[in-house]
């Protein structure tokens, strides 16, 4: 019967240890995340528009609805991710667009493709075809490229939009990957941090309390 | 089952918050000065439960760990629950600011009335206290989905389809709540039974 009520002493105590022990065993495991949270990341490429979806820790959002709105919030286009978490469309309006994504079970995000994404392509290809000043500049310099490598200038762009797409996309699929920051130990230990401090401050409030009706 | 922002319309997020202000201060008021470590402790403990992801079936989800938190706080949960939320959609960016009170009525709620239901079965015989506790994280998961329905109702116009689609998600997690609430209780119950609510009543 002693010793028993001996262990419960120490119980207590050790309960709140073995508690707060936990807790951080937990913290520190946690880096694989969890559907809780969705996330759209969208990049353009030329006319394109291309998305992609995903749960945080990675999971792809499988036919999750796509809403593609001007910034007067009228609804341009719908879509749905693939089971790759991708959907892919053609630039609707040349403004700056709110990307929209609809994961079902109350989740969702957004994404907002700022008009300077959709439109320096336009005017620098128009800077260069009007060039009406220097156009003997770029007969020559067309010539001389078309001369050296056989190819006009119109095959040449399109090589190298392509060789620089290909160049792109792993970059553009670690920027995806860095838009989904997973909650970090930093934020963790902070979190349990605030909550000992409300306990602090619960206790302080409720402890005067008890000590002011204690002695009236 | 955190609630983005944007998603409700304000009326429902206005009835949220209000609930889930009146269940806070409700707590704060029935939380006495010797269980506000307790309260701290289990607050921790559901801010970081969440991000215990369970791969099982075709998506992966996290513990809530609700109903513990219900059934060792009773009515404490409110403030501890609301607490543990707010870091979460600070620090991880789940759920929300504005969605708050709505979260908060999704997972407090389930927990509070599983304290309420369940609470006095315990501490009988062995047997029945695990299946009250194990009803415990059982129900308040469960409940937590239905009122996710409710809520997105207004949303997402069919409330059977998406309780149903939440519910269905949140099956394997239920059953292990279930566990986790048994083990945790019967734990308690031999190492510090003054903890658990039968005592105290």
């Amino acid at each position: 019967m002693k010793k028993s009520r001996g262990i419960l002493m120490i119980s207590m105590k050790k309960l709140v240890l073995i508690d707060l022990v936990l807790i951080i065993i937990i913290a520190l495991s946690a880096f694989d995340a969890h559907a809780h949270r969705v996330t759209i990341f969208a990049w353009v490429d030329g006319d394109t528009i291309h998305t992609q979806s995903k749960f945080s820790g990675g999971k792809r959002v499988n036919n999750g609805e796509i809403n593609v709105f001007d910034p007067d919030g009228n609804l341009l286009l719908k879509g749905n991710t693939d089971e790759k978490g991708e959907f892919s469309f053609k630039v609707p309006k040349k403004t700056s667009l709110k990307i929209k994504l609809i994961a079902g079970m109350g989740h969702q995000n957004e994404w907002i493709v700022p008009v300077e994404e959709i439109e320096p392509l336009e005017q620098d290809r128009l800077v260069l075809s009007d060039q009406p000043v220097d156009s003997n500049k770029v007969l020559e310099t067309k010539t001389k490229a078309s001369t050296e490598t056989g190819l006009t200038r119109e095959e040449l762009e399109q090589v190298v939009e392509q060789t620089l797409e290909k160049k792109i996309s792993p970059v553009m699929q670690m920027l995806s990957d860095l838009s989904d920051p997973k909650p970090r130990i930093s934020d963790i230990l902070g979190g349990i941090g605030y909550i000992i401090g409300l306990v602090g401050i619960g206790a302080y409030f409720k402890n005067r309390k008890k000590t002011d009706s204690e002695n009236p | 089952m955190h609630i983005s922002e944007g998603v409700l319309s304000w009326p429902i997020l206005a009835s949220g918050a209000a609930l889930a202000a009146a269940g806070t201060a409700v707590g704060l008021k029935k939380l006495d000065y010797d269980r506000i470590a307790q309260a701290g402790i289990l607050s921790a403990s559901f801010f970081v439960a969440s991000l215990i992801h369970v791969p099982i079936g075709p998506s992966s989800v996290h513990l809530i760990l609700n109903g513990v938190v219900g059934l060792l706080l009773g009515w404490g949960a409110v403030p501890a629950i609301v607490v543990a939320l707010f870091l979460q959609a600070v620090l991880f960016q789940y759920g929300g600011i504005t969605t708050l009170g709505v979260n908060t009525v999704i997972m407090a709620g389930p927990a509070v009335i599983c304290y309420l239901v369940f609470a006095p079965m315990i501490s009988k015989k062995p047997r029945i206290t695990f299946l009250a506790t194990f009803a415990v994280g059982f129900f308040s998961v469960l409940l937590g989905g239905i009122i996710v329905g409710l809520a997105l109702m207004f949303t997402e116009k069919n409330f059977f389809e998406v309780a149903a689609l939440v519910i269905a998600a949140h099956i394997p997690i239920m059953i292990i709540e279930g566990f986790v609430t048994a083990f945790c209780v019967s734990f308690l119950k031999k190492v510090q039974p003054s903890l658990l609510p039968g005592s105290y009543q």
